[in-house]
């Protein structure tokens, strides 16, 4: 008997230890032996399957396997093993959502996922209930924009105009969200948007510098695009630090826009060496809805035309003019003075609260009307642009001499954004003083 | 016990990966206990091969074991042992009978294992079926007396009383057929 028998067993009688030591050994069965016996078992078995179990049973293949695996078969399915699945489905659902989400959110211009990421920033607006969120919200979107020319510039791609654009219209939110914040608020606000415009204007500028060179090229438009846009609301919250809404949406009221007419605050602008940074539009009068000036600006215009953005005197008359030319630079002298961009908005930008860069583009509407040269007014129309500081005053009309085809930067023509997306409605006004 | 429970519950869907590995690790036992009770490798090849097949039989019909799996097939190896000597009730004694009286008590080491192993044998077949069964898990599988209840469905103390009732009586019967009747001491 063994050391183990005895020690379980040690009152077992001798004779039954014997005994039953005697049964204990067995002799061994060949390897083959066993090997015929389990054959021989599966063979019985596959024989006796039942056809229920057969459709139970996962058939070969990944499907059948992962099936088999989760245990997603018909038989013996408690409560629990049906919750605990459909947890995991849903945590499958949830991880690929999180995933699709994330790669959209880092997705840059010309990605699949980056109308998903536009729908998302649109989402994450909605969610802002407080004009703060919003202004807060629409900042973080415009240093998305900047991230995006980054990354783009950095693997060599263009920067889209759809980057400035959207750009422009984050930064004019913003301005339009903090302008009806309480006092204490909106100069905090006012002094963040600030802040982050300095760190955004060193990025684009450094950026610009890498990109410089390709004046023509779509990307060194964008990116100058988005420079101007900085610089012009910097300016414009400088002023709007004196309790004056300043940002392109901050208009006064209808007939005296901001935006880029901000430039003649404090002055006529009739007398404004730049005027509106309205181009020359098609003539149509602001209609307060131009994306540059947001919502506010020239609201409750007339749409006669009698204020057109153009510059307090047509360029062409005075010299003082802004550099845009529209292709029907006449048109302006009606408008009247004060003309902003907002009231340069042109039909284009009608029933746009955040107006485009290139939708705004007064000119942009009529320059097939308007002559020869179908692209040139579009791009001339860049109200914004340089606001004619560019152009050496006095230049007559500049529809005939575009920018671009004088052979100036269409950056520094201040016209346009290049490949006749004009810049009109950019609350950037052009830089001032050049031609002064 | 959990191996077993999870074995069988995959056998029930007829996978046959759980099948083969039911098979792999019961059949060495069944098939030894088999050979314990029969003393014949043949046999218990056959009736290990049997038993594997009404358990198939059982999981078509819905019905087999539901639990203690190991149980269940001990107590199906169980009842075909008792079948193939019912089948067979002459062959096992009268012929063995004979050998012995043959055999002269000078034949070597293995003839006198056999002697043994059969005499413990015939004393094995004379007590209870479960007390034959409480015998072979308890002390030739070497099972705890927790095991042997849970693979019989008894209480622990139902198993000590049944071991203690099968000691006795093959103890009785060894040292009955080791002795002639007119030496035994025993009252």
């Amino acid at each position: 008997m063994s050391h183990q028998q005895r020690r379980t067993n040690p009152e077992l009688p001798d004779s039954v230890r014997e005994a039953l030591d005697a049964l204990r050994p067995v002799p061994p069965v060949a390897p083959s032996t066993w090997e015929e016996g389990r054959q021989a078992f599966l063979a019985q078995a596959r024989a006796m399957r039942p056809a229920e179990a057969e459709r139970a049973v996962a058939p070969g293949g990944p499907l059948g396997a992962l099936r088999e695996l989760f245990g997603f078969s018909r038989r013996g399915a408690s409560p629990l093993a049906l919750a605990l699945k459909a947890v995991f489905v849903l945590a499958l659902l949830f991880a690929g959502s999180v995933g699709t989400v994330g790669a959209a959110r880092a997705s840059l211009p010309g990605s699949v996922l980056y109308p998903l990421k536009v729908r998302l920033e649109a989402w994450d607006l909605s969610q802002a209930h407080t004009p703060e969120d919003v202004a807060r919200q629409a900042l973080e979107h415009a240093q998305v924009r900047v991230d995006e020319a980054q990354r783009l510039a950095g693997r060599g791609d263009d920067v889209p105009y759809e980057v400035a654009q959207r750009y422009q219209e984050g930064l004019a939110l913003a301005l339009e969200a903090s302008g009806s914040l309480d006092e204490p608020l909106r100069l905090k606000t006012r002094d963040a948007i600030s802040e982050t415009l300095r760190h955004q204007l060193r990025t684009m500028v450094q950026l610009s510098a890498r990109v410089e060179g390709d004046a023509q090229s779509e990307d060194d438009t964008s990116v100058r695009a988005m420079i101007r846009t900085m610089e012009w609301t910097q300016a414009q919250i400088g002023q709007g630090g004196n309790g004056q809404p300043a940002g392109p949406v901050q208009q006064g009221p209808a007939g005296e826009p901001a935006g880029p007419a901000g430039a003649c605050e404090g002055e006529s602008c009739e007398d404004a060496p730049n005027g509106p940074a309205a181009p020359n539009g098609p003539g149509e009068p602001g209609d307060g809805q131009n994306p540059a000036t947001g919502p506010g600006p020239g609201e409750g215009e007339p749409q006669d035309g009698g204020n057109g953005p153009g510059p307090g005197k047509p360029p062409g008359e005075d010299g003082e003019g802004p550099h845009q030319n529209g292709p029907d630079r006449g048109d302006d002298e009606d408008r009247g003075k004060g003309g902003t961009q907002g009231e340069a908005g042109g039909d284009d930008n009608a029933g746009r609260s955040t107006g485009r860069i290139g939708d705004a583009a007064p000119g942009a509407a009529d320059a097939p009307l308007q002559g020869p040269d179908a692209e040139t007014p579009a791009r001339d129309m860049t109200p914004v642009v340089a606001g004619g500081t560019a152009e050496p005053e006095g230049e007559a009309n500049p529809a005939a001499e575009p920018p671009v085809a004088a052979g100036q930067p269409a950056d520094q023509a201040g016209g346009t954004l290049g490949d006749g997306h004009s810049v009109g409605a950019f609350p950037v006004p052009p830089a001032q003083g050049d031609g002064d | 016990m959990k191996q077993g429970e999870r074995l069988l519950r995959l056998a029930q869907r007829w996978d046959e990966a759980a099948l083969c590995e039911i098979y792999d690790t019961y059949a060495p036992a069944i098939h030894r206990y088999i050979y314990r009770k029969t003393g014949d490798a043949d046999t218990a090849q056959d009736l290990t091969a049997e038993t594997f097949q009404r358990f198939l039989e059982a999981l078509k019909r819905g019905a087999g074991p539901t639990e203690h799996l190991s149980g269940w097939l001990y107590r199906v190896a169980h009842n075909l042992i008792v079948d193939h000597y019912r089948r067979q009730p002459e062959i096992p004694d009268a012929p063995v009978e004979g050998i012995e009286l043959a055999v002269p008590a000078t034949q070597d080491g293995h003839l006198v294992r056999e002697d043994r192993a059969s005499r413990a044998r015939d004393a094995l077949q004379q007590l209870t079926p479960l007390q034959q069964q409480v015998v072979v898990l308890r002390f030739l599988e070497e099972m705890s007396l927790d095991e042997v209840a849970r693979v019989l469905s008894r209480t622990v103390g139902s198993i000590k009383a049944l071991q203690h009732r099968a000691i006795a009586t093959m103890q009785r019967i060894l040292e009955d057929s080791c002795e002639p009747p007119t030496a035994t001491d025993e009252p």
